[in-house]
């Protein structure tokens, strides 16, 4: 009986054992995906770092003019309007695009460190150095890094906030030595080489450091032998001209070759070949891979925000925030680059969005959203918004204006509010580029204006009007959601302003990148500088 | 004869394959998920997203403004089960939603746009130059701030067909008529969401009545 009774179950349990099945295989469909976000930061008191591009730097007509009369090997020569610039005699190409500029705290010395490309072994990482020296002029340093795939997967993962929070930084003797000596490397009949240079053991003369150690060295990017494998080694290959530095330090393999010994084994020193005795500080920070595209949108925004030209429009727009009618100014591409010529557009009514007309030179747009209509536009960017960013990449013709380049970082739908001005970039215009899809189908863009609508709702109810980082962070969720590709940064309206009393790559400024804290609150804690 | 054991394992058997159907078709039917809830998580692939309260009847009729010239005049319908076929995120979903067309004549006496014949012309509502049918309380945007903060309004698009790039969105508000003889009205605000990239020589002046309107029920 009781096994009859049991195989007549037999079918009843695996029913519902099928059922229970089906049922989780629904809930798995549409289970989330939790990803962990990471961030580094980068900040070290005693320098200003910032990536600058092509149009900043030259926005700095003394450096220009100086590059012009004192080196034979200018990124600023006569091709002006190409990317890189070509040193025929050396073979190099220095990518002119984009550089590092450090500045120490007291503004006494920066330096701009420039990708180099060496055209016969382009897969060696060099850097083209321009460094101030005390009279005004610059030293032209060309280093050579040697790294393996591991050093750089090693720097890519964790290096990065060590290098930039450790300065190389060296007046000794040996370093401005080999420094000086390898400047004459850059005359077009030399080619030999004298130097291995290794920074690591450099630090410290005849004595080892650890890695934890680094930041009592000078210099010390770099280990040496013993200290764990995992650190990167950096080896500065100091050539030099067969007419200066034959004190070398290199003692690695016993050889001149040019090549570094990677190994570490160093003891210092070196370099007392110095003829000049030049005591120049040297800082610079190595260049390993083009910089992120956080570091584009951020020299970008530092560019754009920090220039004398754009200071009438952010006040204007400012002004502008408890109007009615929405205003502001379209960006267009201008011969004489880095400047740039506005128009004004406006809505034609109260709480109005702007129509921003077609031009295949317009890169990026400002406007304000105000609070004098009615109940008021909300202080944040809308789908249309979202849709002008890649109205403006995918109109755009850099072939009108060349000297504007064409990188994505130009892209921007600026958003002045009260106390703050919002940004829209380009992370990944192939992302994008989704949107075009989603405002040709009716479906997806009412899907598309409706989640954002119903992101945008406060939380609480007994408060109707929602605060800014509210909006901000429902604006990031909701770009996350849709993996749009967009970043968006703010920063306050006082800190945008133009000191005429300080060069251009000395100006103030203070965007944040915004992120999402895990528990989806706003994190504005990612500065640009 | 056929042994008793063997007629009821039979009919066992008959059972089980019955269940199996079932179950089978229970867990194959669309989920039926509350229209207002449709945003609270990602979107469910084969779901019906289902004006359960009713929500949406109360804004179905031809609501009409006139001010001297100027007139505005729409029609809206509530289609049921409507499937929505999103390629770009590779779903299918079906939802009770709004639909509608419109007239409108500006204060120079023009009939600008005038599609109230089209009002049953599409089999695809979506092709409708209104449509949607998100529910929001008091707190979408723009807020109401003199509405209950239990009242439920609707958002949907409204296309202007000579300019289908303007992304025009229209919270509709009910306004219930009562017994002082106060009519049934709609109370409706146009505006853009956000900015609009103009195709090379398009006008971006709107030809329709965007900010706040309020009609009365016609029809």
């Amino acid at each position: 009986m009781k096994r009859s009774i049991l195989k007549n179950l037999k079918p009843f349990l695996l029913l519902i054992g099928l059922l229970f099945t089906l049922n989780g295989c629904l809930k798995d469909d549409f289970s989330e995906d939790v990803e962990s976000t990471e961030v580094i930061t980068k900040n070290n008191p005693k320098y200003i770092i910032k990536t600058l591009h092509r149009e900043e730097i030259r926005r700095n007509q003394n450096l220009v003019n100086k590059l012009k009369q004192n080196i034979f090997i200018s990124p600023f020569g006569e091709n002006t309007a190409g990317r890189n610039t070509n040193t025929d005699s050396l073979n190099i190409t220095i990518d002119e695009s984009y550089a590092i500029y450090i500045e120490t705290a007291d503004g006494s010395y920066h330096s701009y460190t420039f990708k180099a490309i060496d055209n016969a072994q382009p897969e060696l990482m060099k850097n083209f150095i321009l460094s101030l020296k005390e009279d005004g002029s610059y030293k032209e340093i060309l280093t050579s890094y040697y790294l393996t795939e591991q050093d750089l997967e090693y720097y890519r993962q964790t290096g990065s906030l060590d290098f930039d929070t450790s300065i190389i930084y060296s007046n000794s003797t040996a370093f401005s030595a080999n420094i000086d000596v390898y400047s004459r490397e850059l005359m077009p009949d030399l080619n030999s080489s004298c130097y291995d240079y290794d920074l690591g053991t450099s630090c410290s003369g005849s004595q080892h450091h650890t890695w934890e150690e680094r930041f009592q060295c000078p210099i010390f990017l770099g280990t040496v032998t013993g200290t764990p494998p995992s650190q990167p080694i950096l080896n500065l290959d100091l050539n030099c001209a067969d007419n200066g530095g034959s004190d070398s330090g290199d003692t690695g393999d016993g050889t001149d070759d040019g090549v570094p010994d990677g190994d570490g084994n160093n003891n210092g020193g070196g370099g007392d070949g110095n003829p000049e005795g030049n005591e120049d500080p040297v800082i610079t920070i190595p260049i390993f891979e083009d910089p992120t595209v956080d570091e584009q949108n951020c020299a970008a925004l530092y560019n754009f925000t920090t220039s004398s030209y754009s200071q009438d429009e952010f006040n204007f727009l400012e002004g502008q925030v408890d109007a009615g009618i929405e205003k502001g100014f379209v960006v267009k591409a201008d011969p004489e680059f880095p400047g740039f010529s506005t128009d004004p557009i406006q809505s034609t009514n109260d709480c109005e969005e702007i129509p921003l007309p077609f031009n295949t030179i317009i890169y990026a747009v400002m406007h304000v959203h105000p609070t004098g209509c009615g109940n008021g536009t909300q202080p944040m960017f809308y789908t249309g918004d979202l849709n002008t960013l890649y109205k403006l990449a995918s109109r755009y013709n850099p072939n009108i204006v060349p000297s504007v380049g064409d990188s994505n970082a130009l892209f921007t739908v600026y958003m002045t509010v009260e106390n703050y001005v919002y940004a829209l970039k380009i992370e990944d215009l192939d992302k994008l580029s989704k949107i075009g899809d989603i405002f040709s189908n009716p479906d997806d863009k009412k899907d598309f204006n409706d989640k954002l609508l119903i992101d945008f709702k406060n939380s609480d109810d007994s408060t109707l009007t929602p605060s800014q980082d509210h909006l901000a962070a429902a604006l990031l969720k909701f770009l996350e959601d849709q993996d749009l590709g967009i970043s968006v940064y703010r920063s306050l309206q006082d800190d945008i302003y133009y000191n005429p009393n300080k060069p251009p790559d000395a100006q103030p400024s203070n965007w944040k990148k915004l992120n999402l804290k895990p528990n989806n609150d706003l994190d504005d804690s990612q500065g640009c500088n | 004869m056929i042994p008793k054991v063997a007629i009821k394992n039979t009919i066992m058997k008959k059972i089980f394959y019955i269940l199996i159907i079932f179950g089978f078709y229970i867990s194959c039917k669309a989920q039926t998920v509350p229209l207002k809830n449709k945003f609270d998580d990602n979107l469910i692939n084969n779901a019906y997203y289902k004006d359960i309260d009713n929500d949406l009847i109360k804004f179905i009729g031809t609501w009409q403004y006139s001010n001297g010239n100027e007139k505005f005049k729409i029609s809206l319908k509530k289609e049921n089960n409507n499937l929505v076929n999103s390629t770009l995120r590779n779903l299918n979903y079906t939802e009770d939603v709004l639909y509608g067309e419109y007239q409108y004549i500006n204060t120079n006496n023009i009939e600008v746009i005038n599609t109230l014949a089209n009002i049953d012309a599409y089999t695809d509502i979506s092709q409708h130059l209104i449509y949607g049918n998100l529910l929001t309380d008091r707190r979408g945007y723009p807020q109401c701030f003199e509405c209950d903060p239990n009242e439920i309004r609707v958002s949907l698009l409204i296309e202007d067909p000579e300019r289908s790039y303007m992304n025009y969105q229209m919270m509709v508000r009910h306004l219930p008529g009562d017994a002082s003889g106060s009519p049934e009205r709609i109370q409706i605000i146009i505006r853009k969401n956000g900015m609009v990239a103009l195709p090379e020589g398009a006008p971006g002046d709107d030809r329709i009545p965007v900010g706040d309107i309020i009609l009365t029920k016609v029809d």
